[in-house]
């Protein structure tokens, strides 16, 4: 039998659609309107924007061609969701900052955040970007579980300690609507991965994430080299397979602790024949 | 030096280790089950549009914020017509994967003005169809399903 390659994409948060640039919002005047207002009173500008971009239903709102300097606005009710001014990227000069007090300067927008948000949010980890600036990570945690794409990250000068921006998730989908036990082991989700690839076992522990609404299994596989699957954890359908496609949490290990709960769909097929 | 305990070990330590590596059959069975039936799912599904002068045409309408019809079903090595046209706002299109020769993914389609794409369905498989224009919030929930059918499905027309 012709192997079937499936690239199916069961839920489109992963599409390459979700980061456009230079979008047109000239058929929806209004939005248009009421965002630029909101990045304009948040940036204490009176600048017209000369740019919009959306990053996965935000809208950066963009004041200089030259670097990066906008607002995120979230169009559902104009709040800020992040900001970014790289003319506060100090190069050429030491680091002054220690790692305790990004820590802390982190924390305070942390703090600030809503806490609906917060307290979802777990402290991750920080990394030095190639600008020499430092990024802190919380990532959204819901049942134990790590939510894909949804964080709350900021970008901090080493030199002088100032915030070069900041970005929260506006979590699109609400921890109510999820569901987060799986009904198939890691172990199965693997077999399924190699069965339908036809591809070699690599030593790579699943781990389970939240997609959307629905529990995931991320396995590796090898074809020519390492890929990973992500791996419908309640119907056992392909999301996708490649390069991991979220930032996932430094030493992150959730998945064989979590109780599988097997649903009809699960539970018919282990009772045939 | 008594060795009979590290003898023990050696003789008894590799059964572990083994065990460790060693797959549930279960979990192999329920695996290849699970395979077999979303597989069939796809199966299931009916051709698409209609054939015109040797051509499959299919109608796809790109609404705020969904794809109708939302799963498009060719056969393998048919050629194929897309007529996709935007109802509402503007809206663009891509099968996510599927090169289609010619054709800019950042096309704008608007109301009246449909895109017609013609390409040869070569590569069996199943890709995402997305909009690839901002069409508002909601955007990124806009998708659809196109399923390129092969012959080892048994599903030529």
């Amino acid at each position: 039998m012709k192997l079937l390659i499936l690239i199916m994409l069961a839920a489109p948060v992963f599409a390459h659609s979700n980061l456009l640039y230079n979008i047109d919002l000239s058929f929806d005047p209004t939005m248009a309107q009421t965002i630029t207002k909101a990045a304009q009173t948040y940036l204490k500008t009176a600048e017209t924007p000369n740019q919009y971009d959306y990053d996965n239903e935000l809208i950066a709102v963009k004041f200089d061609k030259s670097v990066d300097y906008y607002a995120l606005v979230y169009p559902v009710d104009n709040s800020i969701f992040g900001f970014r001014d790289d003319t506060l990227v100090t190069t050429g000069s030491s680091e002054k900052i220690s790692k305790e007090q990004r820590k802390e300067i982190a924390n305070k927008i942390f703090e600030n955040t809503p806490q609906t948000y917060k307290e979802q949010l777990r402290y991750g980890e920080e990394s030095r970007t190639y600008l020499g600036t430092y990024i802190t990570r919380y990532y959204r945690y819901v049942n134990e579980i790590y939510v894909s794409g949804d964080h709350l990250e900021i970008e901090i000068d080493a030199t002088d300690g100032d915030v070069i921006g900041w970005r929260l998730s506006p979590f699109l989908t609400p921890s109510q609507k999820m569901t987060t036990n799986p009904a198939i082991s890691g172990s199965v989700a693997e077999q399924i991965a190699l069965k339908t690839y036809n591809a070699e076992k690599v030593s790579f522990e699943p781990q389970l994430i939240i997609i959307g609404e629905k529990p995931h299994w991320i396995v590796q596989i090898k074809m020519f080299y390492p890929l990973y699957v992500a791996v419908n954890a309640l119907d056992g359908s392909i999301l996708y397979f490649g390069p991991l496609r979220t930032t996932m949490p430094k030493d992150y290990s959730v998945g064989k602790e979590i109780p599988i709960v097997p649903n009809k769909f699960i539970q018919q097929l282990e009772n045939s024949q | 030096m008594n060795i009979r305990p590290l003898f023990l070990l050696i003789l008894v330590l590799p059964s572990f280790v083994l065990s460790g590596c060693q797959v549930n059959s279960e979990d192999v069975l329920l695996a290849q089950k699970i395979v077999d039936k979303n597989k069939e799912k796809y199966d299931q599904y009916p051709l698409s549009g209609e054939i015109i002068d040797g051509v499959r045409e299919i109608k796809i309408s790109a609404y705020q914020f969904y794809f109708e019809p939302v799963v498009v079903v060719v056969n393998k090595g048919e050629k194929i017509r897309l007529i996709v046209s935007a109802e509402d706002v503007p809206h663009g299109f891509e099968i996510e994967g599927l090169h289609i020769e010619g054709y800019e993914i950042d096309t704008i389609i608007r109301k009246g003005l449909p895109l017609v794409l013609e390409f040869e369905a070569k590569e069996e498989g199943i890709w995402q169809m997305i909009c690839t224009i901002y069409c508002g919030f909601g955007h990124s929930t806009m998708s659809g399903t196109f399923i390129i059918r092969g012959e080892s499905n048994g599903m030529a027309m």
